[in-house]
């Protein structure tokens, strides 16, 4: 039988393979059989998507997200993307199969495709239109073709219905050459069969001589009713023009979804005369132009048609591609003309006032929604945690962007590089409300997928993960991040970069380089250009500020009035000037004072440090006042002791936890007790004494009862803090790893599970889907926590198919 | 770019084919909407009232 024995022969294929002939020697028919027994993604490139990675990679998260309960790829992302995202989720995915039918072969995604067989995916490319497999592929793939792929004239029998005599099967066998789909037209048409159905990745088709010829506006019609927006407006250009200006209204938004505005460039700028200057089709010619960066043919349309119409939809766009001030004007005229949700949007985004553009932004989400245009409403709500994070208004800015998350989580929107967005502008708030929990995953899964192929975003994330490393206390994996984005940036991103670096490296007391940083940038800082010489400034001043050179407190002055930063960088400059100048509080302009008394003490040690220099500042804050800090559940146990870290070696941390667990005074006997395993000998009262003449080398301790001299804090304590006050996410942030893992001393192993069972139980108990993936990851093979996170989790969040991937292995191997 | 170079791009890469101002269809679901389609127009066709003259509106009548 031929088909089971190509299948099976794909199946044992350790290569990749690539199938020649297409159609007529049966490819799709084996690649559909395959499908039948294994995962298989299927994807096709035509000749439109052939030029275009984006067009690319949607193909390609529609194959894969098609093979999944619930999708995991967005859509308007380079192949480059998907294809990274397939690596990072290779352990939930593969063994899978990806194959890719293609008229030729396009240089890039096929070959990049091939390097997926080293992350545990199987591959299958069905090159239909060529007659040998170029040398890139053929070198690194098993080749099938007409040869291998013909018919033996047994298997034709076995495929012809058995009405057919042997030597009418013989006749067709020998007229047909072998090939399969001929054979199979032929038995099709002696058994009175319709038309055959070829399958596709795009679904069943007919053949070439079954194929109709249809009216365009028919077949617009026909497409449109199918929901394929795409293909709806791209055959309508071609052969219905007349059509263009109604069908934009739904496959404009979708063109925009799906990351296709050069292609709708492309297709509204062949548009006939008479057809190209309907305001609708001007609006469209403009986001498209401008996104393909080529306005010129259309920008004097839109003015003429301006000059003579209020035309607000179009005045708001046109808005968005002035000057600041030109724009604005525009933006207000369209707003008076119509409050909707793209003019309140635009009219809300340039709005000078901080209040009044947050209430216009506010009021546009709400005008999305009463038209229930969830792009619309998608594209707002982010512009609004974008200006609510700019002003530091940091919960507000988290709390919308979860909600602008869960409506693409819900599948509403697809737009890969708009989630990213907000995913970033969600880390960064927060980091600023020390809300970390799971924050990690999340942040670097994202940072995976765009490295590579979306430069500016990934360079934001990595930004946004170095913060996160400072506020858990890893400054030089902040450093790295850093660094390694500032060496790549160019001159105009070097300041944008450069304060950050400058950040990173006072933390690890590297006051000399971060001098030259900030003297570099302020060379390459532009002369005109405001808001890298805010940032130059800034960067200089918090040099100076650590330094104790003069003139630090005029440019942290500088840094904190300039309206071109943003909320974050104006408050690094307000926390640097208060450590220049030691009491300038009052000098600090009233909206920065009040932000600055409302930031998360995370926030604090993000945005200042480093700790030695700025327990001072933070306690005028309102921080804690306590002068002993120590860090059980750090990777390396720390005590910082009036401003000085110091690391604990393991007997000084466990008696240092005995002691913080007994606040009011631990006895010998106890101590003892605490640190000595059954059937070992205790300590002598003079091995005590020892000890604690060791202990008191680090810490400030009392005689008996043994307790800290000074007021103590401890994240141990903490972290039962917040679970009595069922705060579990933030219990979850804190518990970084398991107490002192490597220590046997009984107070420390009970304590240790103690704590790790009421942080499960409340972390269960709590249904947060956060907290129960943060922990199940940490813990890792804790089949109850991944299957709640399972249950917790929303229907199309990308951490669903890991969890449920995760629970069925777990199940598997305990069964 | 221009009316005639956008035009030329548009046809090299498009996924469809125009034979004598009619467009090539392989898809069996859009070949089927199709021919439901104009089973539908032919339904409007034939069931179209003879007298085609609309009667006057309530405005209309009050104008």
């Amino acid at each position: 039988m031929w088909l089971p024995r190509h299948v099976a022969a794909l199946q044992r294929a350790e290569e990749p393979v690539v199938l020649l002939g297409g159609e007529e020697y049966g490819a799709p028919y084996l690649i559909d059989a395959l499908r039948q027994k294994s995962r298989l993604a299927w994807f096709e490139l035509g000749p439109r998507t052939r030029q275009d990675p984006v067009a690319q990679g949607n193909e390609l998260a529609r194959a894969v997200n098609a093979t999944l309960p619930t999708p995991l790829l967005g859509m308007a992302l380079p192949y480059r993307t998907q294809l990274s995202a397939l690596r990072l989720y290779n352990s939930e995915l593969a063994p899978m199969w990806l194959a890719a039918t293609t008229d030729s072969a396009p240089s890039g995604l096929l070959e990049d495709l091939l390097d997926l067989r080293h992350h545990g995916y199987r591959l299958l490319i069905d090159l239909r239109g060529e007659a040998a497999a170029p040398p890139a592929l053929a070198e690194r793939a098993q080749v099938l073709g007409p040869a291998e792929l013909s018919l033996q004239l047994s298997e034709a029998q076995n495929l012809l219905p058995r009405a057919l005599s042997s030597p009418e099967v013989e006749r067709i066998w020998l007229e047909a050459g072998g090939r399969f789909q001929p054979i199979l037209a032929a038995g099709n048409a002696a058994l009175g069969l319709g038309p055959l159905s070829v399958p596709s990745a795009l679904g069943d088709q007919v053949t070439e001589q079954d194929a109709e010829l249809v009216e365009p506006s028919l077949a617009v019609q026909a497409l449109r009713r199918h929901g394929e927006l795409v293909d709806a407006l791209e055959l309508a250009v071609i052969g219905a023009p007349e059509l263009v200006n109604d069908l934009l209204r739904q496959a404009g938004p979708r063109y925009q979804e799906e990351g296709l505005l050069e292609r709708l460039h492309l297709l509204l700028s062949s548009l006939p005369e008479e057809y190209a200057c309907t305001e609708r089709v001007l609006e469209w010619r403009m986001v498209a132009g401008f996104a393909a960066g080529d306005l010129a043919q259309v920008l004097a349309d839109v003015d003429t048609h301006l000059a003579v119409h209020t035309a607000p939809a179009l005045r708001a766009r046109r808005a968005g591609t002035l000057r600041r001030e030109q724009g604005f004007e525009y933006a207000r005229q369209a707003v008076e003309a119509q409050r909707s949700a793209l003019t309140l949007w635009q009219y809300g985004r340039l709005h000078p006032d901080p209040d009044t553009g947050l209430d216009l932004l506010r009021e546009s989400v709400q005008a999305a929604e009463e038209m229930g245009n969830q792009y619309d409403v998608v594209r707002n709500a982010g512009a609004l945690v974008a200006r609510l994070s700019q002003e530091g208004e940091f919960t507000e800015a988290a709390s919308w962007a979860r909600w602008t998350l869960d409506m693409f989580d819900r599948g509403e929107v697809s737009e890969g590089t708009r989630r990213l967005r907000v995913v970033n502008d969600l880390g960064v708030a927060r980091i600023m409300t020390g809300d970390l929990v799971g924050l990690r995953r999340v942040l670097e899964d994202a940072q995976v997928v765009a490295e590579g192929s979306l430069p500016v975003l990934a360079a934001l994330l990595r930004s946004t993960l170095a913060w996160l490393e400072l506020a858990e206390q890893r400054p030089q994996a902040a450093l790295d991040l850093i660094s390694a984005t500032y060496q790549a940036s160019g001159r105009n991103w070097r300041a944008r970069q450069g304060y950050q670096l400058v950040r990173c490296l006072l933390e690890i007391g590297n006051g000399a380089e971060a001098q030259r940083v900030a003297e570099d940038i302020s060379r390459l800082a532009s002369a005109d250009d405001a808001y890298e010489q805010a940032l130059a400034a800034l960067a200089r001043g918090m040099v100076g500020a650590v330094l104790g050179t003069s003139g630090a407190d005029d440019d942290l002055q500088a840094a904190v009035l300039s309206t071109d930063l943003v909320a974050e960088q104006r408050l690094m400059g307000a926390l640097y000037f208060l450590l220049a100048t030691d009491g300038g509080a009052p000098l600090l302009p009233p909206d920065v004072a009040r932000l600055l008394g409302q930031l998360h003490p995370t926030g604090l040690r993000v945005l200042s440090g480093p700790e030695r220099l700025f327990g001072a500042v933070w306690a005028s804050l309102g921080g804690r006042a306590a002068t002993l800090r120590l860090r059980f559940l750090n990777p390396e146990v720390t005590v910082v002791n009036d401003g000085v870290e110091q690391k604990l070696p393991q007997r000084v941390a466990e008696v240092a936890l005995a002691i913080a667990l007994h606040p009011e005074g631990i006895g010998r006997d106890a101590l003892n007790d605490f640190l000595t395993p059954d059937g070992q000998a205790p300590f002598t009262a003079g091995g005590v004494r020892g000890m604690l003449t060791r202990v008191r080398r680090h810490l400030p301790v009392s005689d008996v009862p043994y307790r800290f001299e000074v007021p103590a804090f401890a994240d141990v304590l903490e972290l039962r803090e917040h679970l009595a006050h069922r705060r579990v996410r933030e219990a979850v942030s804190q518990y970084r790893q398991p107490l002192l893992p490597l220590s046997e001393a009984p107070g420390v192993v009970e304590e240790r599970e103690r704590l790790e069972e009421e942080l499960r139980q409340a972390v269960l108990l709590s249904r947060d889907p956060d907290a129960l993936c943060e922990l199940a990851e940490r813990l890792g093979d804790d089949l109850e926590l991944w299957a709640s996170a399972a249950e917790a989790l929303g229907p199309n969040d990308p951490r669903l198919a890991v969890a449920r991937a995760r629970v069925a292995r777990l199940e598997e191997s305990y069964s | 770019m221009n009316r005639e170079q956008a035009r030329r791009r548009l046809e090299q890469t498009s996924n469809f084919t125009l034979v004598g101002g009619r467009v090539l269809i392989t898809d069996r679901r859009t070949l089927a909407m199709v021919a439901e389609l104009r089973a539908a127009e032919k339904r409007r066709y034939v069931e179209r009232p003879a007298q085609t003259r609309l009667a006057p509106t309530t405005t209309q009548t009050n104008a």
